[in-house]
């Protein structure tokens, strides 16, 4: 990291080390503690627009606008229980797949009836809540619903 | 890509709805926001936005976990915002070559208001793709990578882009500052 590079950086990217390429963040930082006369006039020029620049940050999103987008997702396609059970078993009308399966099953049975006991895995529901929290993320910060 | 937002993607696809509805808040925001900025107007980037998920509802059933899910989300927005301001400009050069454009130009925007709205209007007033630059890594808060992937341009152009974009706004926003009494 040369101080021409640094000054780029700074130019580009502004005052805050954050903005910067990870790749040149900790070498930017080095120099910038080692010789901080050399910076000080740039990120100062930075600073300036930086501020400006988070303020616009906040974000307003239209009321409605998530759910008219949920709205537009495809739907699951509902089969009924019995075509259902019949695709899975004999896709095409092919018994191999049905003979396969039910040898599947059974050392499934056989498995899991040795597992009794042992068991350690949420729920299904438990899981998925776990889940979909572990994605909750605070947008709030920025974003925030507003009436239209 | 983590495993979590492959994982979402294909509960999404598979049609669960917790997943669509997570897929929807988690990038939603954002995509308007990009809509937006780029747009100036709240109904067009609205539509932006909603065309943005009718396209990633098409494609999650096929949807390769090799780029990030909000990259390519922001390459779908910015392409659509840049097809719509493309088609405003034929509509001003084609059908109205005599029309005088009565927007303020940046620099009588800078004049009449405040510093923030001044940010605003010297930010379009920016040439197309600084302003892009400048969204993305500035307000979007995209990396360097993450942007110069959206705008399908080197790190090296993308850097300088935004150089000029934020070189273009001090000198704006300096000027704001003269003007004022």
């Amino acid at each position: 990291m040369t101080p021409e590079r640094l000054l780029t950086l700074i130019d580009a990217y502004g005052a805050d080390p954050l903005s910067w390429p990870e790749v040149e963040r900790d070498a930017g930082r080095a120099l910038l503690t080692a010789k901080p006369e050399l910076f000080q006039e740039a990120l100062a020029n930075a600073r300036a627009l930086d501020a400006e620049l988070a303020e616009m940050r906040a974000f307003t999103v239209p009321s409605g606008l998530a759910s008219r987008i949920v709205d537009l997702a495809p739907q699951p396609e509902k089969e009924r229980p019995l075509t259902r059970l019949k695709n899975w078993f004999l896709p095409d009308g092919q018994l191999w797949p049905a003979a396969v399966t039910a040898a599947s099953l059974l050392v499934g049975v056989m498995v899991g009836y040795s597992a009794i006991g042992t068991e350690t895995a949420l729920p299904t529901s438990e899981a998925d809540d776990a889940f979909y929290t572990a994605l909750e993320t605070d947008y709030s910060v920025n974003f925030e619903e507003i009436g239209r | 890509v983590s495993q979590t937002e492959a994982q979402l993607i294909a509960r999404a696809a598979s049609g669960q709805p917790r997943a669509v509805e997570a897929l929807v808040n988690l990038h939603m925001p954002r995509v308007y926001a990009l809509a937006y900025r780029m747009l100036g107007q709240a109904q067009e980037a609205e539509d932006v936005t909603q065309e943005t998920f009718i396209k990633a509802w098409n494609i999650l059933p096929d949807w390769q976990p090799k780029a990030k899910f909000s990259t390519w989300l922001h390459r779908v927005t910015l392409n659509l915002c840049r097809d719509r301001l493309r088609k405003k400009r034929e509509v001003l050069t084609d059908e109205a070559p005599e029309m005088v454009d009565t927007a303020l130009r940046p620099d009588q925007a800078l004049a009449q208001n405040q510093r923030q709205s001044a940010l605003e209007a010297a930010i379009a007033g920016l040439p197309e793709r600084q302003r892009e630059a400048i969204t993305l890594c500035a307000l979007q808060e995209m990396t360097n990578i993450d942007a110069a992937e959206i705008m399908q341009v080197s790190v090296d152009a993308m850097e300088s882009l935004l150089a000029r974009a934020r070189r273009g706004l001090k000198a704006a926003l300096a000027s704001h500052e003269d003007l004022r009494p």
